[in-house]
C-alpha cells in the first residue's frame, strides 16, 4: 500500500503520473498458471487432422448407417406384422465396418505419435509448474 | 520509463471515461512496474486483455484473459457488439460499453481479488489508495505507472 494516498481532482495531464505501491496479495483464488510457450510448429502438430481419424470417422459413420438402416427396416417390418429379415451383405458390411474402424483407431501415424508426445511435454509442464498457493494477505483495503 | 510490449492486435480506443475522468489517446490504464493488468481494445467487439502477478514480488505475471479468451475456469468474458463483462466469482472485474467513435465507458473496474489495489465507480479511480476524480489524461502511453520498488 502506498505511504502517502491522495485526492487527484481536475488536473490535465499530458504525461504519466507515477504513484508509489504495491501488490496487496497475491491471488488468492485466480492463480494463474505459468503459460506454456506454444511454438508456431507445437501449434501445427496439435492442430494437424490425420489421415487415420479421417478414415476412422467415415468407417465408423458408414457402419452406424448400416445399423440405423436395418433397425429401421425391422421397425417397418414389425410394425407390418411381418418377421423381420437380415441379408447376409448387411451383416458383412457391419463387421467389415467394425474392424476397418477398428484398424484405423488403433493404427497411428507419425502425425499422431507427434501429437501425443507433444501432449505429453505439456502435461509435464503443468504438473512441474502447479499454481503456488503461499503468502496470502488479505486485502487491507476493502471497498 | 521504458516502452511497453503491447499485442500486436491491440488497437486502444480513441477517448476512454473511467471513474468521471477523461483519456485521449492513452494506451494503457496503469502500469505496475513493466507490466500492464488490464487493456481494453477496440474492434468488431470490445477486446479485453488481463494479467495479474503471480506472487507478492510482482516479479511474475501471468495472462488470465488473452483478446477475451479466458484462461483460468472461474473467469468468464461476456463480449456482445457494445459491451464487454469479465466476471470473476467475487463478482464484475470489468463493465464496460462501447460509444460511438472509438470512445468507451468504463463502468465498474476491480482488480482487489488478483492482489492490485485499483478500482473503479462512477465517481472516482482509485489507485494504490489514490483516488482520481474529474482529471484529463493525453497523448501518453499510460496514465498510471505504478512503482513497487521505489
Amino acid at each position: 500500500m502506498a505511504e502517502q494516498t491522495r485526492v487527484i481532482e481536475g488536473g490535465r495531464f499530458d504525461s504519466p503520473l507515477v504513484l508509489r505501491g504495491e501488490i496487496d496479495a497475491e491471488p488468492e483464488r485466480y492463480i494463474a498458471e505459468k503459460p506454456y510457450e506454444l511454438t508456431k510448429f507445437e501449434f501445427t502438430v496439435l492442430r494437424r487432422s490425420t489421415a487415420f481419424a479421417f478414415w476412422f470417422t467415415l468407417a465408423a459413420g458408414a457402419t452406424a448407417g448400416v445399423v440405423i438402416s436395418i433397425a429401421g427396416k425391422a421397425l417397418s417390418a414389425l410394425l407390418d406384422k411381418k418377421t423381420p429379415t437380415v441379408e447376409s451383405w448387411e451383416l458383412w458390411a457391419i463387421g467389415a465396418g467394425v474392424i476397418a474402424s477398428l484398424l484405423f483407431k488403433l493404427v497411428r501415424s507419425d502425425d499422431d505419435r507427434s501429437r501425443a508426445e507433444l501432449e505429453v511435454v505439456i502435461d509435464g509442464h503443468f504438473t512441474t509448474n502447479r499454481p503456488r498457493r503461499v503468502h496470502l494477505t488479505p486485502n487491507s483495503d476493502p471497498k | 520509463m521504458t516502452p511497453f510490449d503491447f499485442p500486436p492486435q491491440y488497437e486502444p480506443f480513441t477517448k476512454v471515461r473511467i471513474g468521471s475522468n477523461i483519456l485521449e489517446n492513452v494506451k494503457a490504464l496503469v502500469a505496475v512496474g513493466d507490466n500492464i493488468p488490464l487493456l481494453i481494445g477496440n474492434g468488431t467487439t470490445p477486446r479485453v486483455w488481463l494479467s495479474i502477478p503471480a506472487d507478492k514480488t510482482g516479479s511474475r505475471w501471468h495472462p488470465l484473459v488473452k483478446d477475451n479468451f479466458s484462461s483460468h475456469p472461474d473467469i468468464k468474458v461476456e463480449v456482445r457488439s457494445k459491451t464487454i463483462v469479465v466476471r470473476a466469482l467475487h463478482g464484475i472485474v470489468l463493465s464496460a460499453i462501447r460509444g460511438v467513435e472509438s470512445s468507451l465507458v468504463v463502468q465498474r473496474l476491480d482488480l482487489r481479488p488478483f492482489g492490485l489495489n485499483i478500482y473503479s465507480d462512477e465517481n472516482a479511480l482509485h489507485v494504490m489508495g489514490n483516488t482520481l476524480t474529474k482529471n484529463e489524461f493525453r497523448n501518453m502511453s499510460v496514465v498510471v505507472a505504478v512503482g513497487t520498488d521505489a
